[in-house]
């Protein structure tokens, strides 16, 4: 609002305080490395919201891990716990690499993380983490690094803004992964030819099972970070392809979370109706 | 459409429902909302208690269909009603362990596995909420409320006066008749309506729009909201449809429904 009716009645540029304390900047000598650049791929009002919050970007940071293992040598039964297991320490490692580069750099966390879990030939898995350090300004209550260790998050700038205004913290992601194979069916029954509605008990309890290991594994681990919840959990699955069996791997990702001393602070929503018009779809689809 | 037999969870689940429990009173909650949906949730008046589900893989039998006939297939639509039922009555059942008075942001899925022909999962995934105000918030059935509104949904449903009562839906297979060789040919060039097919596909979703309002009937909903029709053919090929009606059945909270103005505003970045 000041500056607004500033720049409205401003005769001269220095009656502004604003644009005084930029002159002055660029009035200061430049001594190239003297200053902290940040380096980040958050956009302009991604980084706005950081800093309203009391963030300050750091630098990207990344961490990689990968696994394999060895088919020769497992039997049907194991190969499937086997896979996950690959899956759980590519993923650790590049977690720890992330981590390690976090605290080198001093910073608090890392926001807006891409997680990329790549499958290669050859039973090969790698995991890439790649994501923007930040540090808590001082004064700001967010300053120094949680005792657990940095945070990391794969949420958007714009959900870590929205959480830490409602009085929520973020712990760090939690994963839980889980591999089931199926053994295969009778003739009949893999050719279609049964003719009746059933529900195949078996195949039920096993994928049900599996999926709530995943889920429990992730819920154990977000109570090990002394979280109170997990927010937006992915569950993904997949068809593992093995020579031996039919497996399917099940994933649960999410961002623990931890209530803040306040509890949950209301947001107010207000309601808004925009009033901009969809663009035009004239004899676009036919 | 039928009676589910009370189903027992797998020990698995039950095993993660108990283990969040934490010896100070407080539990770990689980989401799959995402962070705006999470805090809207919150904002309504409701603490989510964990994720659940229900799963169920269902082997859909074989129904013969004639080639020239439409007509609905009633052993198909039977099976994608129960095998429903079986996943939604044991998400139901993982949120009645948690003690929850409803499940929002409620998604139903189908997948399908190389291992299986004729084979699918039929999966229903949810949060598990439970009112700040201790007023039981279950519905008629004593059953917890369900809804597949999204966060915002459900913020400016309660908002409005209004609160979910459960997920209703509506199926029906469908097999749409093929057509003759000779009326195709009769046809074949002229810009014509074809009244069989749009006679079928009339009936078909008729059939599955009625189902779900006798399911929100029973229910005692006062109306559906976020109606969704869906048209798959899942694994039958071409002349094989499912029509699916599905939206969350609500009832009024209050006389009045007027809720603040809305701000209008514009967008500057488009």
């Amino acid at each position: 609002m000041t500056r607004a009716k500033g720049l409205g009645t401003a005769t001269g540029a220095s009656s502004i305080p604003e644009i005084g304390v930029a002159l002055e900047a660029l009035r200061a000598p430049f001594h190239p490395g003297g200053q902290t650049a940040f380096l980040s791929d958050l956009t302009v009002g991604e980084l706005i919201l950081l800093e309203e919050i009391g963030y300050r970007p750091i630098e990207i940071v990344s961490g990689a891990g990968s696994a394999s293992w060895c088919p020769q040598f497992t039997t049907a039964g194991t190969e499937a716990k086997m896979w996950g297991r690959a899956i759980a320490s590519a993923i650790a490692e590049a977690r720890a690499g992330i981590a390690s580069e976090v605290s080198q750099r001093g910073a608090d966390g890392v926001v807006a993380m891409r997680l990329e879990l790549e499958r290669e030939p050859a039973n090969q898995l790698t995991c890439t983490m790649l994501g923007t350090a930040v540090r808590g300004e001082q004064g700001s209550g967010h300053t120094g690094p949680a005792a657990r260790g940095p945070f990391t998050t794969t949420l958007s700038a714009r959900e870590f803004h929205v959480l830490t205004r409602a009085g929520y913290r973020a712990a760090g992601i939690v994963l839980g992964v889980s591999v089931v194979g199926f053994s295969a069916r009778s003739a009949s029954q893999s050719l279609g030819l049964v003719r009746d509605n059933i529900e195949l008990e078996g195949q039920t309890t096993a994928l049900y099972s599996a999926r709530e290991e995943a889920m429990g594994m992730m819920e154990r681990e977000a109570v090990s970070l002394g979280a109170d919840g997990v927010v937006a959990v992915e569950l993904s699955e997949r068809p593992v392809n093995t020579m031996l069996t039919h497996a399917v791997e099940l994933m649960a990702i999410g961002t623990a979370v931890r209530r803040g001393p306040r509890g949950h602070e209301s947001l107010d929503p207000q309601l808004q109706l925009a009033l901009d018009d969809p663009a035009a779809e004239v004899f676009t689809s036919g | 459409m039928t009676d589910i037999p009370q189903q027992q969870l797998p020990a698995d689940a039950l095993r993660r429902l108990r283990e969040t429990e934490e010896p100070g009173g407080g539990r770990l909650f689980t989401s799959d909302l995402t962070v705006n949906e999470f805090l809207l949730v919150e904002e309504a008046g409701f603490t989510p208690l964990g994720l659940v589900m229900g799963s169920s893989i269902y082997q859909i039998g074989l129904q013969t269909r004639r080639w020239s006939q439409s007509t609905e297939l009633e052993k198909l639509t039977q099976a994608m009603y129960t095998a429903r039922e079986l996943a939604m009555t044991r998400m139901e059942e993982e949120a009645d362990v948690l003690c929850a008075d409803g499940i929002v942001g409620v998604r139903l899925d189908v997948n399908y596995y190389e291992w299986g022909r004729s084979t699918a999962e039929f999966i229903a995934v949810g949060t598990a909420v439970k009112s700040k105000d201790g007023a039981s918030w279950r519905n008629g059935e004593g059953k917890p409320f369900t809804s597949d509104l999204s966060g915002q949904d459900f913020w400016t449903l309660l908002q409005a006066g209004f609160a979910p009562l459960g997920l209703v839906l509506g199926t029906c297979v469908y097999h749409v008749a093929h057509r003759t060789l000779l009326s195709t040919m009769a046809s074949t060039g002229r810009a014509t309506e074809l009244p069989n097919f749009t006679q079928a596909l009339y009936d078909a979703r008729e059939r599955a729009m009625a189902r779900m309002e006798e399911e929100a009937e029973r229910l005692q909903a006062h109306g559906i909201v976020g109606v969704q029709l869906v048209e798959k053919s899942h694994m039958w090929g071409s002349h094989t449809i499912e029509f699916l009606a599905i939206g969350t059945g609500v009832r009024s909270l209050r006389d009045d429904h007027v809720i603040p103005p809305p701000v209008p505003v514009i967008t500057m970045d488009r």
